[in-house]
């Protein structure tokens, strides 16, 4: 009897031996390889919410650039982007680097920055898809520019607009910052009559720069409603893998 | 010859069991101070990773907060809205003046449809709740939040407005709940529907004569078309830059 309940606690012993495999196995006798493994594992945690923070970050810096923009705090919006920075709304052009760029802002608010008494304004940046690449030093995302424009005074009731950004950004020394902007609109119509009968002029008032010349033609094949225009995704469906 | 197997078998799990036993019974032998150093260093590394991880659920919670809270202002659930409010959370929505408490936040709310709470036939109040930006402080109980509101109010065969503006919110954590410390909404453009925003713009709401707020507005301005910037509570989040055409101070005064 004393040998068999030996045999019992025995074999309870190994049973809980064997659930602790791998780590029991292999490990049990070698903290220091358990210890390494440990810090492997934790090292993929971080990874993972490094990730997280990262998409959040972004949000955070285009968000940051839709409030800035609002109020033409183009210093501001200069600050987000990188020194190689590209920029192109619309039918604008590719303006190309921080100085152009920095043209192009100016010139749509008269060589001033900062919120200008009767005009608004506002640039919402709406679902965002934000993919940030493994390594997490550059990423893409895709989000909606919903637009509400106007100088008071006029009798259109101001415009509307709406587009799709395809953005690119970098990370430079832990910091995120845009490294490409381009919103290809859908429209800018005018508030009286909407996008009813659009036309292109709203678009190229509220787009093209003022008396500075872009660094390169539109990349743009897409044509503003009534046309067809699907900005190229930067991702696949997420479920289909398409 | 099954008892003889058996026997064998019983045998070597004895010395199964006696091996097992002492792996199992004894403490682990002295772990050397390399070794140690390296648990050390995981354990730091472990409770680094839970706080980030923690801030990254609380920016998640956050998010859903302030959608929570266009949400349920958009159907006048004025319960729900104040019961979002900390036991002595502040609102102050455009010149209204700010309203000090949860029980004077409850009677802000109930006080956008007197009588009434809930939606009502004809009456349309979205609160759209949009473009988070959200700053949780180190010390994990206290959050900055802006945001970009997107009205649409209407009264059936009356009136028909559109708004929009900025949130300015802090947060802070009650109880281990994230609750609203301070809820300042601007509006910076209202207008009425027919006319769109180039044609007519109201000015800003002044405080109610029927319910004068515990404390005059904190910031004086006018809404479009004069030009307004909403003060942010954060710095350029590339450059550190902080003149934000606001008193970069003023945050200061909300943080509870």
């Amino acid at each position: 009897m004393r040998s068999l309940s030996l045999a019992l606690r025995a074999l309870c012993c190994v049973v809980l031996l064997l659930a602790l495999t791998p780590l029991a196995n292999a490990q049990a006798q070698d903290p220091a390889a358990r210890v390494a493994a440990l810090r492997d594992r934790l090292a993929k945690v971080d990874t993972r919410a490094a990730r997280v923070a990262d998409v959040d970050k972004i949000e955070y810096l285009q968000g940051s650039y839709g409030f800035y923009a609002d109020k033409m705090l183009w210093d501001e919006v200069l600050d987000l982007f990188t020194t190689d920075a590209t920029l192109e709304i619309g039918p604008s052009g590719v303006y190309a680097g921080k100085d152009s760029i920095r043209r192009y802002l100016y010139s749509l608010s008269g060589g001033k920055q900062g919120p200008l008494e009767g005009v608004l304004n506002e640039h919402f940046q709406l679902q965002p898809i934000v993919t940030v690449a493994p390594d997490g030093n550059s990423a893409k995302a895709r989000w909606r520019g919903f637009l509400m424009l106007g100088v008071n005074g006029a009798s259109d009731g101001g415009d509307w607009g709406e587009g799709t950004y395809e953005n690119e950004y970098v990370k430079q020394d832990g910091v995120w910052k845009i490294s490409k902007l381009h919103w290809y609109a859908t429209f800018v119509a005018p508030y009286q009559g909407g996008w009813l009968n659009p036309t292109k002029k709203p678009l190229e008032d509220y787009a093209l720069g003022k008396g500075v010349e872009p660094d390169r033609p539109s990349s743009e094949t897409c044509e503003p409603y009534p046309g067809v225009c699907v900005p190229p995704f930067h991702y696949k469906n997420p479920a289909s893998g398409q | 010859m099954r008892s003889e197997t058996l026997r064998r078998a019983a045998s070597l799990l004895v010395v199964l069991a006696a091996v097992a036993l002492v792996g199992c019974g004894r403490s682990a032998p002295p772990a050397n101070a390399e070794l140690k150093a390296a648990i050390a260093d995981l354990e730091k590394a472990v409770v680094a990773a839970k706080a980030e991880v923690q801030r990254l659920k609380d920016v998640d919670d956050l998010e859903n907060l302030a959608g929570i809270y266009g949400h349920y202002v958009d159907k006048n659930r004025h319960d729900d809205v104040a019961d979002l409010f900390a036991r002595d959370g502040v609102v102050e929505i455009y010149g209204r003046g700010a309203f000090l408490g949860q029980d004077r936040v409850r009677e802000y709310m109930h006080n956008l449809s007197p009588g009434s709470v809930g939606p009502r036939d004809g009456s349309l109040f979205n609160h759209m709740h949009l473009q988070t930006v959200i700053d949780v402080q180190p010390d994990g109980k206290t959050a900055f939040v802006r945001s970009r509101p997107f009205i649409m109010f209407g009264i059936v065969n009356a009136n028909a407005q559109w708004g929009v503006g900025g949130y300015e919110n802090v947060f802070v954590k009650e109880d281990g709940v994230w609750k609203l410390g301070y809820l300042h909404g601007y509006y910076t453009m209202y207008t009425n529907y027919e006319d769109g925003w180039t044609r007519k713009a109201t000015p800003i709401f002044g405080e109610y004569a029927r319910l004068p707020p515990d404390r005059k507005p904190t910031v004086q301005y006018a809404a479009y078309p004069a030009a307004f910037v909403p003060p942010f509570h954060y710095k350029n989040p590339v450059s550190g830059r902080a003149d934000h055409y606001g008193d970069p101070t003023f945050h200061d005064s909300q943080k509870q």
